[in-house]
């Protein structure tokens, strides 16, 4: 394998975790079309609106089930594209950042 | 795709930097760009600014072994965009042998140890409790890897749990062709961020 850069120190760790948090306030509260509460809810996978909410748990959970007619339904619904953009986005962000935050936890305490 | 506006809803500097990519390779655009390239300054520019650093920037790991972690976390997701583009880039650094082995089997691949431990923590990362244990970090500890180093990876992982989940639901395939001979040139030439004439041009709100 190619050779291997310097490693990083403690303070490009931190570097790195709070840019990953400036981008997950973006995720959830700029501008954008749906409004900032469903955001955040979409990102905790809980409390989503009814008509969303087993998109967004399957986009959680097994993201590779989703069909052209789980997004037809969206549609149906009266979702714009753009607010299944951001749901999409935020959902996917949701969970990748609760095993990360995971794993930093356990990390500490072992 | 699944969405129109990932594949007509890009603006003018958008759609001519993908024309020109067009001509240049005959070949279309991947599709992770197009995803990435629509209202880019909400997700596409910061996340593959956060990619850039993680797979390019100073590391504990190769390049190869990067890439060997993003390909076995979108295996594992079964995100078979993902998981063919990185299947493919980590190849470039080693061997098709050696990563079809680490992601059939990562305690077993012919890879350091090191690398093997962390793909272990990453499979049981990637289960669906979103939970690890104390066991599974002394694990990777005792296979001579430093937190900073395995926090590192986990990184590398986190981002691709967005990226999968985004690919899938946008009704991505598998990368194959001259897409993926495209793709493989662009990354493992420039990386990963944007090209500027969206990154500056573009709007993208």
């Amino acid at each position: 394998m190619a050779t291997k850069d310097p490693a990083p120190s403690w303070l490009a760790a931190q570097r790195r975790e709070r840019e990953w948090q400036r981008l997950l306030a973006r995720l959830r509260d700029a501008p954008g079309h749906l409004p900032s509460t469903v955001r955040r809810a979409v990102f905790d996978n809980a409390e989503v609106p009814a008509d969303l909410a087993p998109f967004v748990d399957t986009v959680v959970r097994c993201a590779h089930r989703l069909t052209d007619g789980d997004v037809a339904a969206l549609v149906r619904a009266g979702y714009s594209e753009d607010e299944i953009f951001e749901a999409i986005i935020v959902a996917a962000a949701g969970a990748a950042d609760r095993r990360l935050q995971a794993a930093r936890r356990t990390m500490a305490e072992a | 795709m699944r969405l129109r506006i990932l594949d007509r809803g890009h603006d003018l500097p958008t759609r001519l930097t993908f024309a020109v990519a067009r001509r240049m390779a005959r070949a279309e655009v991947p599709e992770v760009i197009k995803v990435a390239a629509y209202r880019h300054r909400y997700f596409g520019t910061p996340f593959h600014v956060l990619v850039q650093d993680l797979m390019r920037g100073p590391s504990s790991w190769t390049v190869g072994e990067r890439e060997l972690f993003a390909a076995f976390t979108s295996s594992r997701n079964q995100c078979q965009f993902c998981t063919t583009a990185h299947q493919a880039f980590a190849a470039f650094c080693t061997s098709d042998d050696l990563v079809a082995a680490a992601l059939v089997a990562p305690a077993a691949a012919p890879v350091r140890p090191q690398v093997a431990a962390v793909l272990t923590f990453l499979d049981t990362l990637a289960g669906p409790s979103e939970r690890i244990t104390a066991d599974d970090v002394l694990a990777v500890r005792a296979a001579g890897v430093d937190d900073l180093a395995l926090e590192e990876a986990v990184r590398i992982s986190t981002l691709f749990h967005v990226i999968n989940r985004v690919m899938d639901a946008a009704g991505a395939g598998p990368l194959e062709g001259r897409s993926l001979d495209l793709a493989r040139r662009i990354v493992m030439g420039a990386g990963y961020q944007l090209p500027p004439t969206i990154r500056w041009l573009s709007r993208g709100h």
